[in-house]
């Protein structure tokens, strides 16, 4: 037992660049995967078209094989700039979930009903204006399950940084089974220190997108809840 | 690049490939288990089930593979590095497809797993011959999906010496220094595989979707 | 950036000719054709009611005068001037025509996530740039006008049909708009409402607003239209006053149409 705390307490020093790794990924994959969104829902033919073209060709490329380009390829080119193993991979992470989380928020974006656009249109708002004043508040809440489920994936999928000199949860784990030879142990309580991180972000998620299906509206979530007004006798 | 190396990029290739296919058949049987498992609705069995599913969900892919690779090794199971892919990979994605499995259960109407029940079959009997049939060409596109999914994720197989491609293309890299020459091959190689497929799966979709509307 | 509100030279005054005016619309949709040539106009102060059987391109037709939908073909002029000409395109800012023009949809489309007063507050202030406070204030005004101003922090979904759709007046009120097209505004009401929402049509025609209604409540386009437009297959069928229509129409198409109508 007490071995297993000595263990922990290394493996904590990881936990925290794990935590660093999927927080910085998560922030710039949101912001990524919103303008990429955007643009393949755009009625710019051209920016549709590139915003397809990438997601669809980073879909079909492993993550470990954009990892181990970034960190062999340009890792020569951007370590006199300072830039670290941890920045190459959060960029490789970054490019890689964008592709799905834009897919999603497409997906999101497109269930807003096309009259909804219209009737933005109908009042000359423009396309940027409809977006921001009308389409994106009422996607904003339902967004958030995805995004959530999205990070899941990030923190697992930042595992795969320990095989490029990341020195994150995994590779603190692996070097401690070198030092101790003991792989079963070792690899158990990294598998519990992922579903300590991970189980309560998944169970957040999960309420929400059972809050939402139960038709908790964007209002409610928006301003304080109304009373029922409809039940009022007319004026 | 010489053609020695391109040969030995699709044998890994090939390799691959072969873990893929392994841990495809191995979500796919284990996915159906756990969710007929979960359906049947054993108050204890469907607990263990829960957090067996929470669990595989929750702990990297990595992970699942050191443990079986190196834990395992440790304790005296030699597994080797293919077949630890294979394994770690499809028990992982068996947690999705048993939730794939779960939707399609609930397209079938309770009627027809009463009118099941009404002929004399056993629950299980209802679920393996009423139920899993009628699911089939809904849980066919995101298993193919999940296809898909494995032939990228089989590249972790690397991490544990599988001469899979990406293994054999970082030793190709280190041999001849022509990083960017072998990366785009595998990189094509990935597109030529995956685009197509994908494309296939979401026509299969619609169709599926079309016909059970239709 | 111009702070003015109008398009181009376009708020001159409309002169005796039409406020809008299309000319030979066609409206391609794939392969089936929904407009085969259609020529319409509205004057200043004019009450247009567009009837005839599903399907026969009124929508379509309702849709191009604002530019929701391209023409395939033909010509659009405002006030006199071009607004487009297809095949082609559209010769001014497409937003700025369609902030003079509003638009009341059959299915309401308020926006969910705002209370009714941000419904109407946000053309106002995000087109036209008023303060705040001035768009609020009108924004109070319209609500009374349309006999809502308790619920101005209400959300759509807690509204009627009927509620939904005064609100939806408004805001296009709010725009202070040259005209008004109405999709079918009572359609998707139950029948108990119908009467809340046309009651205040009737209203906004005794006002001299210049409106385009497509509908099928014949009675109402009796009482209230100047002019009226029998549609079908994409063309118009027969257009006249209403009281000519209504009572000696020449086509006896026209005339089981608006029998057929007038009897639901």
């Amino acid at each position: 037992m007490r071995e297993v705390i000595s263990w922990v307490a290394i493996l904590a020093g990881g936990l925290i660049v794990t935590i660093k790794l999927s927080a910085f990924t998560t922030l710039f994959t949101i912001a990524f995967s919103s303008l990429l969104s955007l643009c393949a829902i755009s009625p710019w033919r051209p920016l549709r078209f590139l915003a397809v073209l990438y997601n669809d060709l980073m879909r079909s490329i492993p993550l470990l094989a954009l990892l181990i380009f970034f960190y062999y390829g340009l890792g020569r080119l951007t370590a006199p700039l300072g830039i670290s193993a941890f920045w190459l991979a959060v960029a490789a992470l970054v490019l890689n979930e964008s592709a799905y989380l834009a897919e999603v928020y497409r997906g999101t974006l497109l269930s807003v009903p096309a009259t909804q656009w219209e009737a933005a249109a109908s009042l000359g708002l423009g396309w940027a204006s409809t977006v921001r004043l009308v389409i994106l508040p009422q996607v904003f809440v339902a967004g958030v399950p995805s995004t959530l489920n999205n990070t899941i994936g990030i923190i697992k999928n930042s595992s795969l940084a320990s095989l490029v000199a990341v020195n994150e949860v995994t590779l603190t784990a692996t070097i401690l089974v070198s030092e101790t030879f003991q792989p079963m142990q070792v690899y158990l309580v990294l598998a519990v220190l992922y579903l300590a991180l991970i189980v309560p972000i998944g169970l957040v998620s999960r309420r929400l997108e059972r809050l939402l299906g139960a038709g908790i509206g964007i209002g409610d979530l928006h301003e304080p809840a109304e009373p029922r007004l409809a039940a009022l006798p007319e004026a | 690049m010489s053609s020695q190396t391109l040969v030995d990029l699709l044998r890994g290739g090939v390799v691959t490939l072969k873990i893929a296919c392994g841990a495809w058949v191995v979500s796919a049987v284990l996915g159906l288990a756990l969710a007929v498992l979960q359906d049947l609705g054993i108050a204890p069995v469907r607990a263990v089930q829960s957090s067996l599913v929470i669990g595989l969900r929750s702990v990297p892919q990595l992970v699942l593979l050191y443990l079986l690779y190196f834990g395992l090794g440790a304790v005296g199971i030699q597994v080797n590095s293919i077949l630890a892919a294979i394994l770690a990979l499809g028990i992982a994605d068996a947690a999705f497809s048993a939730e794939y499995y779960r939707a399609g259960f609930m397209t079938v109407p309770r009627t027809q797993r009463e009118a099941g029940f009404s002929l004399g079959l056993s629950p299980v009997g209802v679920m393996m011959r009423v139920v899993v049939p009628q699911t089939i060409p809904f849980v066919v596109p995101p298993l193919l999906n999940s296809f898909v999914g494995l032939l990228k994720t089989a590249t972790l197989a690397a991490a544990v010496g599988a001469p899979e491609i990406l293994y054999r293309g970082q030793n190709a890299m280190s041999r001849t220094g022509q990083l960017v020459l072998v990366m785009t091959v595998i990189i094509v190689l990935y597109v030529a595989a995956t685009m197509p497929l994908t494309r296939a799966v979401a026509v299969l979709e619609r169709r599926v979707r079309s016909h059970a509307h239709g | 950036m111009r702070t003015d509100k109008t398009i181009g030279g376009l708020d001159a005054a409309a002169g005796a000719g039409p406020l809008l005016e299309a000319r030979g619309l066609h409206k391609r949709f794939g392969r089936s054709e929904v407009l085969h040539g259609v020529d319409f106009s509205v004057r200043r102060g004019e009450k247009v009611c567009i009837v005839g059987p599903s399907g026969s391109g009124k929508t379509t037709l309702l849709r191009c005068l604002n530019l929701l939908v391209e023409p395939t073909c033909g010509q659009l002029f405002y006030k006199g001037a071009h607004i487009g000409e297809w095949p082609g395109g559209v010769k001014v800012n497409v937003g700025r025509y369609r902030s003079r023009i509003g638009m009341v949809f059959q299915h309401f489309e308020l926006f969910p996530h705002l209370t009714a007063l941000r419904n109407i507050t946000l053309g106002p202030r995000h087109v036209l740039h008023e303060e705040k406070a001035a768009a609020e204030k009108r924004a109070m005004e319209l609500l009374a006008r349309v006999g809502l101003e308790r619920f101005a922090t209400a959300h759509p979904r807690t509204l009627s049909g009927g509620q939904k759709q005064r609100v939806a007046i408004a805001r296009a009120l709010a725009m202070r708009p040259d005209l008004i097209l109405f999709d079918e505004p009572t359609s998707a009401l139950d029948a108990e409402m119908v009467d809340e929402v046309l009651n205040l049509m009737r209203r906004l025609a005794e006002d001299g607003m210049t409106m385009v209604i497509v509908t099928h409540e014949l009675s109402f386009a009796r009482d209230v239209a100047d002019r009226v437009v029998v549609m079908e297959h994409g063309a118009v069928v027969e257009e006249g006053a209403a009281e000519t229509m209504f009572s000696a129409a020449r086509s006896q198409r026209t005339r089981d149409i608006l029998r057929v109508g007038a009897r639901r």
